[in-house]
């Protein structure tokens, strides 16, 4: 049989399913999207009794639209300039405090941020920066390059440089073997420290979300993932823990997704918990809920978020990484796609995280005792999420992508109150490809904003914006 | 910098073949392009549900924005090339695929469009490991008849230039299929 007649047929078949195919309604779609919790309608309410108030006593500033899910399609794109003065609206979305909520909201105006980007030296065509950490000495920001992870140093923020790493002893880098690595979370420990991610098959950068596919059974990847560690005493050369398939593999689906260290040991979580008390010798036990994403470590606790095992959102704490408490978390009802928590952090006794999904929801706790209750959404247009928070004092940053721009909400009362901030001069523009913007994490240091991400399929970019009060 | 897709588009498109200008209603290209649409990105993704959800959200975002999509000389073409592009595209493929999850978790359980026959299948499988390109053109090709005159148009390339891809596509899907069969045997 020719080539043609193979395709030929081939398309025929799938015609049958073109000829079966409802029309589904696209009304219903978007209003699926845009149902809200009970939160979320106490929120509405709450927004519109505050637009009134303003609209009696004058702010009429108060007015702003919500969200730019019906902004135009088709726009002008203006060359991109940095530094760029972004335009802060007003807050969007206001809670009211909760009598157990220890920070005080403050009632001046919300300062503006002045937003700069830049993009990263790579070897290669495709690079990604998907975490970022604070040190001793500056910072860390992790990802890949081409099929190697990759990591950058910097004093400032502003200035990277690009940190060495070495595989395993005997063993060779991720690109020789067909593979690629990334990294996805750093801690230090006593002098040392770790950053962690995965190898795998496939291509560069499709395990970031993607690989979530295959957690769910999805032929969609085979990459075959193994954890991955690589420890520096420096933090400007690393070299890969070598290979354990006992402590690292085994499983079809083994990723570290973050880390997190106390004053004895590291503990990592994604498909499965680990600890070590000198990031060389690692243990694994079973994940107490499904994928986990992110862990911190608050002084007494090791909170952990991510996905429950019925796959709803689920976030933990243990005091010893062996031990694990469940924390209630608010379920949007919404909910029809799976809405991982991705990133987390603690303000005073409060603590915040941040998810993917449909929405892009942050939600807030006012300390450890009560559920987590969804605070701010990003948009509901086309699957937003937000992977990455950072708090320094009252000041918080949740960053994410929302329909191929990157996109960052602020908040100056400790995570209760939010402004969300879109430029696409800035955070990308979905209508170039070579301009679309994802940001994976960010830091917040002497009241510096610095997140880390993508601009279009292969640029290393890093934000830096600073609050002008 | 290059223009806006959009744009870009509606300077340099005529309408495909069989596409009407005489009913511009969004009501009515939904209605003509949907399952051509949702056929052409199952083709290019591989999976049925994030092929329907990458072509319902396209089909959103030109509804959102028909006023300037339905003055196109071919919406039609604009929204194939904003699927394939989708479709082929590894960034936005993993996009499509971290929203699809939910779809893949939770399956409509009402009636559903018939499976593919397996020997298609494993065709389609080797038609997405070509050159996004070829890949491309070669959809376009077999499941929709277009021309390479209208290929080029819908995918911004000379004639010539989608002729060279759908002939090395087919070409490497020879090969690809000969691999396989060896594998087989």
């Amino acid at each position: 049989m020719t080539i043609d007649q193979m395709l030929t047929d081939a398309a025929e078949s799938l015609h049958s399913y073109r000829d079966a195919i409802a029309h589904p309604d696209l009304d219903e779609r978007v209003t699926r999207r845009r149902q809200a919790s009970p939160t979320q309608r106490n929120l509405a309410i709450a927004l519109g009794a505050t637009v009134l108030l303003a609209l009696v006593i004058g702010f009429a500033a108060l007015l702003a639209p919500l969200g730019d899910d019906e902004a135009p399609f088709v726009e002008e794109v203006a060359p991109t300039t940095v530094p760029v003065t972004s335009v802060t609206s007003p807050p969007e979305n206001t809670t009211p405090p909760s009598p157990t909520t220890a920070a005080a909201v403050p009632a001046e105006p919300v300062p503006s941020i002045t937003w700069t980007r830049m993009e990263l030296a790579a070897t290669s065509e495709e690079a990604a920066l998907d975490t970022i950490a604070v040190t001793e000495d500056g910072f860390l920001a992790g990802g890949f390059d081409g099929r190697d992870a990759a990591i950058w140093t910097s004093d400032d923020g502003s200035t990277w440089n690009r940190a060495t790493l070495l595989p395993g002893a005997g063993e060779a880098d991720a690109s020789a073997q067909g593979r690629f690595a990334e990294v996805v979370g750093f801690a230090s420990l006593g002098g040392k420290t770790v950053a962690v991610g995965f190898e795998g098959a496939g291509e560069p950068g499709e395990m970031y979300f993607g690989s979530l596919n295959r957690w769910k059974n999805s032929a969609w990847l085979d990459a075959d993932p193994i954890a991955a560690v690589w420890v520096s005493d420096d933090r400007t050369n690393w070299r890969r823990v070598p290979h354990d398939e006992s402590v690292f593999g085994e499983a079809d689906v083994v990723r570290m997704w973050a880390v997190a260290a106390s004053d004895d040991q590291f503990v990592a979580v994604g498909d499965a918990v680990w600890r070590s008390s000198d990031g060389l010798i690692w243990q694994r036990a079973p994940s107490p809920g499904n994928t986990l994403f992110s862990v911190i470590f608050d002084g007494t606790w090791f909170v952990a978020a991510g996905l429950d095992p019925g796959g709803l959102q689920g976030m933990y704490r243990s005091v010893d990484g062996v031990e694990w408490i469940e924390m209630p978390v608010e379920q949007p009802s919404d909910m029809w796609r799976p809405q991982p928590l991705l990133d987390l952090a603690k303000v005073g006794q409060a603590y915040l995280t941040v998810g993917g999904g449909d929405a892009g929801r942050i939600w807030r706790a006012a300390d450890v005792s009560v559920e987590m209750e969804v605070v701010f959404q990003v948009g509901f247009n086309v699957g937003p999420y937000l992977s990455g928070i950072a708090i320094d004092g009252n000041r918080v940053a949740a960053v994410g992508e929302k329909d191929f721009q990157g996109v960052v909400s602020t908040s100056t009362d400790g995570g209760q109150t939010w402004t969300k901030e879109e430029s696409r001069e800035v955070f990308g523009n979905r209508f170039v490809e070579d301009e679309t913007g994802a940001i994976r994490d960010v830091v917040i240091v002497d009241g510096r904003i610095i997140a880390v991400g993508k601009i279009g399929v292969g640029a290393a970019a890093v934000w830096i914006g600073e609050w002008n009060d | 910098m290059r223009a806006g897709l959009g744009k870009a588009v509606a300077e340099t498109h005529s309408p495909p073949r069989g596409e009407s200008q005489s009913d511009t209603s969004f009501a009515a290209f939904y209605a003509r392009e949907y399952p051509r649409i949702a056929e052409l990105a199952y083709a290019l993704t591989g999976d049925r549900w994030i092929g329907e959800d990458l072509a319902q959200d396209s089909f959103i975002a030109a509804r959102q924005n028909w006023a300037e999509v339905g003055t196109y000389p071919a919406p039609g073409a604009w929204i194939r090339r904003v699927v394939a592009n989708k479709a082929v595209s590894r960034y936005r493929r993993i996009q499509v695929e971290r929203k699809a999850l939910p779809r893949l978790w939770r399956r409509p359980t009402g009636d559903t469009p018939p499976e593919v026959a397996a020997e298609a299948a494993e065709i389609w499988a080797a038609v997405r490991r070509l050159p996004k390109r070829q890949a491309q053109v070669i959809a376009l090709t077999y499941l929709e008849g277009h021309s390479l005159s209208d290929i080029g148009e819908i995918l911004q390339c000379s004639p010539f230039t989608a002729k060279t891809h759908l002939q090395r596509g087919k070409q490497a899907l020879a090969t690809l299929l000969r691999a396989n069969e060896e594998v087989t045997e």
